[in-house]
C-alpha cells in the first residue's frame, strides 16, 4: 500500500541491505541538536519520513543488557526505520517498518 | 556547532548492529519522565534534609546572632543571607526540573516544522532543560546546606561579644574604659586593654555604662 506522501506500508520485517546506506545517505540530512545529532531523511525501505536521534549521553537508565550506544562522532553509526506510520505485523514496542542500515556520520567543521 | 554530513558506510549493518541502534532508541524513551521522576525524589530528599538542618540548628547553643562578636555577627548575617539565596534557587531549579516551566511556550519555539519528527526534538531539549535544572538544584541545595551549618556553627562557637563596659571620667581629666571585676580580696579592679588597675572611687566624676569603649579611652 502506497500513501500520498509516499509511504509504503510494508509488513514489518527486520531486514537491511547494502543498497540502504547509500540510498538514506543520498537524501538524508544531520541536524546539529544541543545534545548532538538529529538524522532526518527517508526510510529506504519503506519510504516514510523519519528522525533519528543521535545523543552522546542520557539521563541515567538501565541499558538493556548488551546495549550499545553508539557515540556521535563515531565514523559509522547503526540506525533503523523510526518512521510513525503503520506496518503489518510490527511487535508491540517497536517502531517504523525494521529495515536497519550503517551510515558513515562525519563532521566538517 | 559542528555540521555533519552523512555518505554510505564502508560495511553493511549487522544484528549487532540493529541491537545498538535500538538500545539509542529505546535509552530516550521516557527520558523526560525519568528526569521528572529523579527530580521529584531528589526535591523531596532535599527539602526534608534542609529541613532537618534548621531544626538541628535550633535545639542547642546561642541562637541570637547578636550574642556573636564583631564581625562574626556580620559574617553569620551574609552567611545565612547566602544560604537563604542558594536555598531559594535550588527550589525553584527542582520544581522546574520536576513539573516544567510554570509558563506557557509558543508553539513556534517548541515545534521546530524543518524537522520530520519535532516531537523529538522538542522532548530532546525539555529533557536536557530539566536535567540540568536538577542538577544544578541538588548543587546548589548541597551549597545551601554547607553555608546554614556554617553559619550555625559560627554562632555557637563563634566570641561571644562583650558585655558592657563601663567609662569613668576623674577629676584629673583621666578617663578609663573597660569593665570593672573584683580580685582575690574583694577589692574593685578596672580592666581595660591597657591593663588591669585599682578601681579608685574617691575622685571620679562620672561613671556610666557604654557599649563599647571609644577609641583613645583605656
Amino acid at each position: 500500500m502506497t500513501t500520498s506522501t509516499g509511504h509504503q506500508g510494508v509488513p514489518y520485517e527486520e531486514i537491511t541491505e547494502d543498497a540502504y546506506s547509500d540510498a538514506f545517505a543520498h537524501g538524508a540530512r544531520a541536524i546539529p541538536t544541543r545534545r548532538g545529532v538529529l538524522l532526518d531523511g527517508g526510510c529506504p525501505r519503506c519510504a516514510g519520513q523519519m528522525s533519528y536521534p543521535l545523543v552522546d549521553k542520557v539521563f541515567r537508565s538501565p541499558l538493556p543488557p548488551g546495549a550499545q550506544v553508539p557515540a556521535t562522532n563515531s565514523k559509522v553509526v547503526a540506525i533503523l526505520c523510526t518512521c510513525p506510520e503503520d506496518h503489518p505485523a510490527r511487535p508491540d514496542g517497536e517502531r517504523g517498518c525494521g529495515a536497519y542500515w550503517n551510515i558513515t556520520l562525519s563532521a566538517t567543521t | 556547532m559542528t555540521q555533519y554530513q552523512i555518505t554510505r558506510a564502508p560495511q553493511a549493518a549487522t544484528a549487532v548492529d540493529r541491537r545498538a541502534a535500538r538500545a539509542q532508541i529505546r535509552i530516550q524513551d521516557g527520558e523526560l519522565n525519568r528526569v521528572r521522576a529523579a527530580a521529584i525524589s531528589w526535591r523531596n530528599g532535599l527539602g526534608a534534609l534542609l529541613a532537618g538542618l534548621i531544626g538541628f540548628g535550633l535545639i542547642k547553643g546561642r541562637t541570637d546572632v547578636g550574642q556573636l562578636a564583631s564581625p562574626y555577627d556580620a559574617i553569620v548575617g551574609g552567611t545565612l543571607a547566602a544560604a537563604l539565596v542558594a536555598g531559594g534557587f535550588s527550589a525553584w531549579l527542582l520544581m522546574r526540573a520536576a513539573h516544567g516551566r510554570p509558563a506557557a511556550v509558543s508553539t513556534a519555539e517548541l515545534v521546530d516544522r524543518s524537522t520530520n519528527d519535532p516531537e523529538t526534538r522538542a522532548l530532546q531539549d525539555e529533557t536536557l532543560d530539566s536535567w540540568l535544572a536538577l542538577r544544578r538544584g541538588v548543587l546548589l541545595a548541597f551549597g545551601c546546606g554547607f553555608l546554614l551549618c556554617s553559619a550555625v556553627a559560627t554562632t555557637w562557637y563563634g566570641p561571644p561579644k562583650d558585655g558592657p563596659q563601663v567609662e569613668a571620667r576623674w577629676r584629673n581629666g583621666a578617663v578609663l574604659c573597660g569593665t570593672v571585676e573584683s580580685d582575690a580580696s574583694g577589692a574593685l579592679m578596672f580592666r581595660t586593654p591597657a591593663g588591669t588597675v585599682p578601681l579608685d572611687l574617691t575622685g571620679i566624676v562620672t561613671l556610666r555604662a557604654v557599649d563599647t569603649c571609644p577609641t583613645g579611652a583605656s
